[in-house]
């Protein structure tokens, strides 16, 4: 659960069209967002539902840097009003599909930056964004060895020799 | 442990450098010592306690990378993010296999499972990353994956890409073991075991969602079993046999069904099914979408007369509807089908001249639409099909409440040697007063086809717009434009030919290619003065030509053309080098 502190409604000037969020990222930085934007994070919206509930506006604290926090936001924005099957909670799981082209463009971040991203996707609850990072992520490491994957993601071989080959992992490739 | 201090850094460096070097120094002082003794049971035992040690020393460096590992950014995805992306990598690689790969490369998603620790521990703890067990993978990963897999739906398909696998009677009590949580079932049944699978599919299948049952055209038929799932799959939706027989029609199991494909080309049913239980089977099937039959359909000796007086299967989802077969099969096949006037329809039948004395499919087409407007576009195009050494000729038709490229029929007639009588019978169901285009893309026999032929064929086209003759067809149209050159002019039905048409397309190669250039030009000029005498008693008949165009390569020598240009507006479309 994110922690929550109350918000000066100087700092958040709502009852427009769209009203107003405040995000704070885990450096502290305060990101003023329309609610219609961020529609798109379940997360959020479950949050202003329950802002609703008791009649008061909160700042919303976040545990990722604003980097990472304004690339989401320039994600939600884009695809403002748009439907996206994979966001729409009533329809089936999208099969396979090629990753959105300006997706593709809006990804092309360092290996890094995209994990940081899919993390906060995921944290919230935005599926059509986690799916899209989760297959630029299957994109890098399709067609590679082990030794290779490793070394994309940086993660070290830490099997023993008899765990690489005992008999319980024979169908491990 | 706190962080260290930037300032701290390099002390705590030389730390870490001397207590490692402490411990293996010492250590390695300590064996150094033991290999100058001459003790052979200490150096047994020295042997011992260095493997143990061995061992020791990789199970800490093991534990070491996993703490290691575990702070990448990557091994601190969620683990349900790691499964997300191992299955589409999955996904990705299963896409990619072909014939000619080894296992290893079958298998090359499963290469995640040996990067570290705990992609290894995510992979195998999400059994939905082994629901779809191919069996080409062969033995040891077909049980491996259905352990895996635990009560997870699962896919099992006897195919993987192009690769197939035979079934072995282990796979056969492996699958019969998991029909309850089986979602998809693709089998290739050209192998025996595959036959005693088909056989042995007798118990419930409550997740069974697909199923495909591929006989080889070379192997027996396949059979479906009389009590075939139990008559319990409530969640079946997609089925398609070929090369499979006995279809259980009455057992209510396929009731529930969206699409169906039954295909049993190149094979003979030697009991094909009495229509009634088809019939009855199909309209079961209310909420089908897509509706195949090849070479399966009940056979007729006689097309029962309209209006018909026999049950028939409504169907008032269906989408598509695919038949293939002898024409009368096909006609009565769709006289038993009441289905919306939207359905998109492909028949592919013979046009044998030893039926000629029964009613045409066309009759049964009309029937079968009941209802919508006429058709606006119709295309009759020449050509040989796939799988076919003969010429066919295809029919394409658009109805006004069509809006897609797709035509709403497609017909394709597998013989040609009566091309004449089937093209009369195409332009009598089809041609009406509300057509707009038609093309006609057939290699006419010119003794046959003369310009009498066209005011035949198309003299009801009175809205007629666009007219495309191409192949060898334009000049014999151009003389039925000429109303002079028919000589009908004074006659009762000196009525404007066409009197809507506007838009004439035709092939610069109806002049053909004879080594005979003197052959070519004779014809192209006999064309073009009939195309001049055309335009001119057009224009006085107060319905103009307006814009002709021309598929073929533009060359010098067609000046008449150019002196075409002065009184209507030319075109070229793109020459494709097709004739």
């Amino acid at each position: 659960m994110p922690t929550i502190v109350s918000v000066d409604d100087s700092t958040v000037p709502g009852e427009g069209s769209s009203r107003l969020l405040l995000l704070v990222s885990s450096d502290n930085k305060h990101i003023v967002v329309e609610e219609d934007i961020m529609s798109r994070s379940r997360f959020i919206s479950k949050q202003v539902e329950g802002f609703e509930a008791t009649s008061q506006r909160h700042a919303i604290l976040l545990p990722f840097s604003s980097f990472v926090l304004n690339k989401v936001i320039e994600y939600c924005s884009h695809y403002r009003g748009y439907y996206l099957l994979e966001d729409d909670p009533d329809a089936a799981p999208p099969g396979r599909s090629p990753v959105r082209e300006w997706d593709q463009e809006f990804l092309d971040v360092d290996r890094n930056m995209l994990l940081r991203i899919i993390k906060a996707a995921h944290y919230l609850e935005i599926k059509s964004l986690v799916g899209s990072c989760a297959r630029a992520i299957a994109d890098m490491i399709r067609g590679k060895t082990t030794e290779e994957m490793r070394e994309i993601l940086g993660v070290e071989n830490d099997f023993t020799p008899e765990e690489e080959h005992s008999p319980s992992s024979k169908c491990t490739g | 442990m706190a962080p260290i201090p930037v300032s701290d850094r390099k002390s705590y460096d030389d730390h870490i450098a001397n207590f490692w070097e402490g411990i293996v120094s010492s250590r390695l002082a300590h064996y150094d010592s033991i290999a100058r003794s001459t003790s052979s049971s200490l150096i047994v035992n020295t042997l011992q306690d260095m493997d143990s040690e061995h061992l020791a020393m990789q199970h800490a460096m093991r534990a070491f990378l996993s703490r290691r590992n575990a702070l990448t950014p990557v091994c601190r995805l969620p683990p349900e993010l790691l499964a997300r992306i191992f299955k589409f990598h999955a996904d990705d690689e299963r896409a990619g296999w072909s014939r000619g790969m080894n296992s290893s490369e079958i298998l090359g998603w499963i290469r995640v499972t040996h990067v570290c620790w705990r992609w290894r521990h995510v992979a195998i703890e999400h059994s939905n990353l082994w629901q779809d067990i191919a069996i080409p993978l062969g033995d040891d990963w077909v049980e491996e994956m259905l352990a895996r897999a635990r009560e997870a739906p699962i896919s099992v398909l006897t195919f993987a890409g192009d690769l197939l696998s035979p079934l072995n009677a282990r796979h056969v009590e492996l699958i019969g073991a998991h029909l309850f949580h089986l979602q998809r079932l693709g089998l290739h049944g050209s192998d025996l075991a595959a036959h005693d699978l088909v056989q042995a599919l007798v118990q419930p299948a409550p997740m069974l969602e697909q199923l495909g049952v591929q006989g080889n055209r070379r192997s027996p038929l396949v059979a479906l079993p009389a009590n075939f799932l139990g008559g319990v799959a409530p969640r079946l939706r997609h089925v398609s046999l070929e090369n499979t027989i006995h279809i259980p029609w009455a057992t209510g199991v396929l009731n529930g069904l969206t699409s169906l494909t039954i295909d049993l080309s190149g094979k003979k049913d030697p009991h094909p099914p009495p229509l009634d239980s088809v019939v009855s089977g199909l309209g079961a099937m209310r909420n089908l979408q897509h509706l195949t039959l090849r070479y399966c359909l009940p056979r007729n000796t006689r097309l029962p007369s309209l209006p018909f007086p026999h049950s028939t299967a409504a169907l008032p989802h269906l989408a598509t509807l695919a038949l293939s077969g002898r024409r009368l099969d096909c006609a009565v096949m769709l006289l038993h089908l009441e289905t919306p006037s939207t359905v998109k329809t492909t028949v592919v039948s013979d046009y044998p001249s030893y039926d000629g004395g029964f009613p045409s499919i066309f009759d049964a087409l009309s029937a079968h639409r009941r209802g919508g407007g006429a058709v606006h576009t119709l295309k009759i195009i020449s050509k040989l099909l796939p799988g076919y050494s003969i010429e066919s000729v295809q029919v394409l038709a658009w109805y006004p409440d069509h809006t897609t490229r797709q035509p709403s029929h497609s017909l394709t007639f597998t013989s040609s040697d009566r091309r004449l009588d089937l093209l009369r019978d195409i332009c009598r169901a089809f041609v009406t007063a509300s057509l707009k285009t038609f093309v006609l893309d057939v290699v006419l026999e010119h003794e046959l086809w003369d310009a009498q032929v066209w005011r035949e064929m198309l003299g009801r086209a009175t809205g007629l717009q666009d007219v495309s003759a191409l192949s060898n067809s334009a000049t014999s149209l151009v003389q039925a434009l000429n109303t002079e050159q028919t000589g009908s002019q004074s006659s009762a039905d000196a009525k404007l030919f066409l009197p809507a048409l506007t838009s004439l397309s035709v092939s610069l190669y109806t002049f053909g290619f004879s080594a005979w250039q003197i052959s070519v030009n004779l014809r192209e000029g006999q064309f073009s003065t009939g195309l001049s005498l055309a335009l001119a008693a057009r224009v006085a008949a107060g319905s103009p030509l307006k814009v002709i165009t021309f598929h073929g390569s533009k060359r010098a020598a067609h000046t008449w053309i150019e002196e075409l240009e002065q009184v209507v507006t030319v075109r070229w479309a793109p020459d494709t080098g097709q004739r």
